[in-house]
């Protein structure tokens, strides 16, 4: 295949999706046409399903190299992995997702060591916030004051304390954050229309070329 | 018969109105007409970072966000991120600086790879070996990231794509281990964690802004140039809506759902 | 190292084990301050209560064991509110781990009720494609699920009987962490097709959750407070009323360490200077 179909031939086929799909979400066309493209939007879901799949096949033959490879330090734990991404398909396969050695394997094991995991998130924001939040210039005094209404706002405690915690928590909330978040949305919108822009004239070549410009 | 569907005829003009604006100003660009986009503090921060790992002896540390994929909305942050990661790729290439690049997308790590080895051969060098390290999106990847700046004590870290909770667990790691640190994201409910953590934050569009300065591409400048007309009439339509909200004027807010 | 630098540099782990003592000791000495509803709740509530009876929601139930703590107290809320008021619940899940806590949560409460599997609601399982998913679903739900969770055909539930597009759904709630899961569906079911969307999210996700209301999003469950405040609403006091006297001791420690930090911070610059 010539370089030229293996760059111009995705390109094509991502202006005449996208540009498809754009029109049929303004334009009012016939109803045969809107179905083709909940069609398309069917296509895309196996397609990133594939994609997950993917991703899943990667893994297994790094860490099946690492073993392999017998690398220090590293192959035992990629045995670990691996028998952690083969013993959920096979349970699945086996004796089906509503089966209750499934629901307590997952419970017991997936759930638990992933809460247990996102709850570090206390422990490391709190030691981070305890860094970073003092008040050496105005916005680092301005940041620890939003940050400790917004806490007194969402803990009863705070109202508990003074009722004009809640209504200043509530008020930074309401006003300056909104009005902070609906600007950056605005400016993401538009830059999200300039890669949309891009990628339907092939010019953000990223997903196709392999690397490089 | 309406051609185009009732409520979406402003969205319509918008869309054909900055896409014609891109259009115009790529086409300016290429013609060689010189668009100047600001340098934002954060590539600076990049070149500290890498001196600064020269100085020390220790890596510089590269990750483009723990979610997402090339085929999903965040597929622009993910490019954003590479770009960034690239830059500094050519930067450690350059300065000989050693570099530990992590990413968890199966989709993004032949690009990665493929940029990472242009910028090498920019300098007449090859990719070290173990530069980039492949760890699978989830808990693994943030631990993962935590533990190699920790423990390989990290001079300075670039971090910039679509991150998510994990956002706080590696700009921890890096402030515990004194590094430099460069992080953006255009994944709004992160962008206050960097804010708060990093040297240099990237918020939200800078990011973008960011890569399209260091690609140096007409068509990123243009489109990145061609932005800046319509937030400025974004702000001028929200005052407008306000100040006709507060004087009980609704021509300008019936005027925008048609 | 004096007293004042000592403070300004107190290590991690006391750090966190006053944590875990704020955490636990709730647990068994609650504390049982009164928890005020806020109008963004309250606009939640309503907007579920105010459907009639039969009224078809669409809930996408992105829990994660990441978020279930957070979130699930609120979701399991809106299930039960839900569910008691006759409305008719199609449970979807954007991620890997949704279907176990549909199948986990939903179940007893459903139960409690007296509902019934395929009559009142029905789990049609995880689907890939983020927002082309979503957007592919609202469009033809018999062609995006042919099957649901259980491997039903979907022509034989009572439910999907007359179920085949946006048109039949009346309200779509979202329970998830992602912050971009909410505005996609802002853009395929409220911008659209008009249908009103209420939400449980997590407190990162919410400020960004927040410009959308009341426009687009009718109502808000803010994290653990949120799921507090729907408890308190359902007069069923749970999990989340019970966590957050944690909540407040731990936000208590947070602020005081802040502010002993940051006068000893004060105090050592001025005896410097």
């Amino acid at each position: 295949m010539s370089q030229l179909t293996k760059k111009s031939t995705p390109v094509m086929i991502t202006f005449i999706i996208g540009f498809f799909t754009i029109l049929v979400y303004f334009i009012a066309l016939p109803s045969s046409v809107t179905e083709a493209s909940s069609t398309l939007n069917g296509w895309a879901t196996t397609i990133v399903a594939l994609a997950i799949g993917f991703g899943t096949i990667v893994l297994l033959r790094t860490h099946t190299m690492r073993v392999m490879q017998r690398r220090k330090g590293e192959w035992v734990y990629s045995i670990v992995i691996i028998i952690g991404i083969l013993i959920f398909p096979l349970l699945y396969l086996t004796i089906g997702p509503n089966s209750y050695l499934y629901k307590t394997f997952y419970s017991t094991v997936n759930a638990t060591i992933g809460a247990s995991i996102y709850g570090l998130v206390l422990f490391t924001l709190v030691g981070g916030m305890y860094r970073t939040f003092r008040a050496k210039r105005l916005n680092g005094l301005l940041l620890m004051i939003s940050a400790c209404l917004v806490m007194l706002q969402i803990a009863p405690i705070g109202d508990a304390i003074w009722s004009g915690f809640p209504i200043l928590g509530s008020w930074l909330m309401d006003y300056p954050t909104v009005g902070v978040y609906r600007g950056i949305m605005i400016a993401s919108a538009f830059g999200a229309l300039a890669i949309c822009f891009r990628t339907l004239l092939g010019y953000e070549g990223g997903h196709v070329s392999g690397g490089g410009e | 018969m309406a051609i185009i569907v009732e409520g979406r005829i402003i969205g319509f003009i918008i869309l054909v109105a900055t896409f014609a604006t891109f259009y115009y100003l790529i086409d300016q660009v290429k013609k060689g007409r010189q668009i100047r986009l600001r340098r934002l503090p954060a590539i600076d921060g990049i070149d500290e970072i890498v001196g600064r790992a020269v100085e020390l002896g220790r890596p510089v540390f590269f990750t483009n966000g723990g979610t997402g994929s090339l085929s999903g909305v965040l597929a622009p942050q993910l490019l954003a991120g590479v770009r960034f990661g690239t830059y500094l790729a050519k930067k450690c290439a350059e300065l000989d600086a050693k570099l530990i690049a992590v990413d968890c997308h199966p989709d993004v790590l032949p690009l990665l790879v493929g940029n990472f080895d242009d910028a090498y051969k920019f300098h007449g060098k090859q990719v070290p070996p173990e530069t980039i390290l492949y760890i699978p999106q989830g808990y693994s990847y943030t631990l993962g990231c935590g533990s190699l700046i920790t423990r390989e004590r990290a001079a300075g870290t670039v971090m910039v794509g679509p991150f998510q909770h994990e956002a706080v667990f590696v700009a921890e790691a890096g402030l515990e281990a004194g590094a430099l640190q460069v992080a953006g994201t255009a994944r709004s409910s992160q962008i206050a964690y960097f804010a708060a953590l990093v040297d240099f934050p990237l918020i939200g569009e800078d990011i973008y802004a960011g890569a399209a300065y260091l690609s140096e591409i007409p068509e990123q400048l243009g489109t990145i140039y061609g932005e800046d007309p319509f937030k400025l009439a974004s702000i001028i339509i929200s005052l407008l809506a306000f100040i006709s909200y507060n004087l009980n004027i609704p021509w300008l807010l019936n005027l925008l759902t048609i | 190292m004096n007293l004042l630098e000592k403070i300004q540099n107190i290590p991690t782990p006391i750090i966190s084990v006053v944590l875990i003592l704020t955490l636990t000791v709730p647990m068994f000495y609650p504390l049982g301050l009164p928890i005020k509803i806020s109008p963004i709740v309250k606009a939640a509530y309503d907007t579920i209560e105010q459907l009639p009876e039969g009224s078809v929601v669409l809930m996408d139930y992105g829990l994660t064991p990441a978020s279930v703590g957070e979130t699930g107290c609120g979701a399991r809320a809106m299930v039960y509110h839900m569910l008691s008021k006759g409305l008719k619940i199609m449970f979807i899940g954007g991620g890997v781990d949704s279907p176990q806590f549909v199948e986990k949560d939903v179940p007893p409460i459903a139960e409690i009720l007296n509902k019934k599997y395929g009559t009142d609601w029905v789990h049609l399982g995880y689907y890939a494609g983020g927002e082309t998913g979503r957007a592919a679903i609202l469009s033809d739900f018999n062609n995006a699920y042919p099957k649901d969770h259980r491997g039903n055909l979907l022509q034989n539930l009572e439910l999907m009987k007359n179920i085949n597009n946006y048109e039949s759904i009346d309200l779509v709630a979202v329970v998830t962490t992602g912050s971009d899961v909410l505005p996609m569906w802002v853009r395929q079911a409220n911008t659209p097709y008009g249908i009103d969307i209420v939400g449980s999210v997590d407190g990162a996700s919410f400020s960004i959750a927040v410009p959308y209301f009341p426009t687009q999003i009718s109502g808000l469950l803010n994290a653990l407070r949120g799921g507090a405040e729907y408890e308190a609403l359902m007069k069923r006091p749970g999990e989340a009323i019970a966590g957050m006297d944690s909540i407040s001791l731990q936000f208590l420690v947070v602020i005081l360490l802040l502010l002993i930090t940051n006068v000893a911070m004060f105090l050592d610059r001025k005896g410097e200077s």
